[in-house]
């Protein structure tokens, strides 16, 4: 089984891409609502297609199977996270942290708990609920790992965290950790929520 | 001066001093056990760029502190989730008057004569204004026509409708905004209005007006 190591999904999907897949999946919705509102999706596939390389078919087809498995709404993207991954992974999605939210009083101790686990898991990839308010509204992004083997990539074609890196042992320069008010960092003041990652074996 | 400020549970740089780093930046929060003339210390480390206050009951500068941090080489004031009334807040800011600050406020009450305050930090270059922050049309216009040096600007789940928004025209500067979810104006509206933008300074303008949102079951 090929795996890649290139990131997955650090370009959106075109507006013809996401005609394409409103079209295939009969939505309601127009293109640019499914496509404002498929985070969750495709940080998903992103992850997945980063750990389990050739078997994760293309964006556009992927939404179309799990169209038609009943694994994602046709009309917001609302998607069945945990059996998608179950789905199609050779392992089990595992959300952390256990205990239910990273500290959302706190934004720094929520990317050190984030740090800690990618420094000493070093999983392929992640997706990370970067921000929610606490009533299920809220952003997903995907951090893939560099050929380094330690730091990571962030991937979020819609902000200007995308592309950036992120390093578990130097949160503090880390573009999306970053503790400094930067007014680029869409997520400057906000902190993550939970962070998922598969867990091999069924 | 890290080590001890770190006793006393002051944050340092972010995440915390490493031996050997310079000392960049300091967070006060709710734990910081906080003694009158440590804030004239903290001032007077030639490194400090960034200064945070966040759910602290500490927010006014002695007089004395005040002088200290502006003559510091703080680029960077963070004032995040706590209670402050407006003249705690335009005594914290107007330290900074002389300075190019990134001036970034978020989860405090803010209404239009914090703006007003603001309006007085002629070389202010980044602003992050609260969200849903209760600012009227007018004096947010106003406000507009009185910050030439103002170079990038936040203001999301806003209020003000396309009247206000066009009053970001006024910002001569500009070369980033976040603009996201306002209440009043489509994601389509705002991206109309940045071509706007763009024409009329004839550059490009980095623009955040896309909140995405996805939810799972």
């Amino acid at each position: 089984m090929a795996k890649f190591d290139a990131y997955q999904g650090a370009i959106e999907p075109s507006l013809i891409t996401a005609t394409n897949i409103d079209n295939a999946i009969n939505s309601p919705s127009s293109a640019e609502v499914l496509r404002s509102k498929w985070c969750v999706a495709f940080a998903n596939w992103g992850m997945l297609k980063r750990t389990m390389g050739d078997k994760i078919p293309d964006f556009d087809k992927f939404i179309k199977e799990v169209a038609d498995n009943d694994l994602i709404n046709k009309e917001n993207m609302t998607l069945n996270t945990s059996d998608v991954i179950k789905k199609y992974s050779d392992g089990k999605m595992v959300r952390l942290p256990e205990s239910g939210t990273l500290p959302q009083g706190d934004r720094q101790s929520g990317y050190k708990i984030i740090g800690d686990f990618l420094a000493e898991n070093r999983p392929e990839a992640i997706t990370l609920r970067v921000k929610d308010d606490g009533k299920g509204k809220g952003h997903t992004i995907s951090l893939q790992r560099n050929p380094d083997g330690k730091t990571y990539t962030v991937i979020d074609p819609a902000s200007k965290a995308n592309g950036t890196k992120f390093d578990p042992e130097n949160l503090k320069d880390s573009f999306l950790s970053k503790e400094s008010p930067d007014t680029r960092n869409p997520y400057w003041d906000k902190p993550p929520y939970t962070f998922d990652y598969i867990k091999k074996g069924k | 001066m890290a080590k001890y400020l770190e006793s006393k549970n002051y944050v340092i740089n972010g995440y915390g001093y490493k031996k050997n780093a310079h000392l960049e930046s300091v967070d006060i929060n709710e734990k910081t056990d906080y003694s009158d003339g440590d804030l004239i210390r903290i001032c007077s480390q030639p490194n400090l760029t960034s200064l945070a206050f966040k759910r602290t009951k500490v927010r006014s500068f002695s007089a004395d502190a005040s002088f200290a941090c502006s003559k510091s080489n703080i680029a960077e004031l963070a004032v995040i989730n706590l209670t402050i009334n407006k003249n705690e807040l335009c005594n914290l800011v107007s330290t900074f008057t002389n300075k190019q600050l990134t001036l970034a406020l978020s989860g405090i009450v803010f209404t239009n004569s914090d703006l007003e305050c603001i309006s007085k930090l002629k070389l202010l270059k980044y602003i992050a204004i609260p969200d849903r922050a209760n600012i009227s049309e007018e004096s947010f216009c106003n406000f507009s026509k009185q910050m030439p040096q103002l170079l990038g600007i936040q203001l999301n789940n806003s209020t003000l409708a396309t009247n206000g928004l066009n009053c970001i025209l006024n910002f001569p500067s500009l070369r980033r905004v976040t603009l996201q979810n306002w209440n009043s104006v489509s994601e389509d509206e705002m991206g109309e209005w940045v071509k706007k933008y763009e024409k009329k300074y004839n550059r490009k303008l980095e623009a955040q007006i896309i909140d995405p949102v996805g939810y799972e079951r």
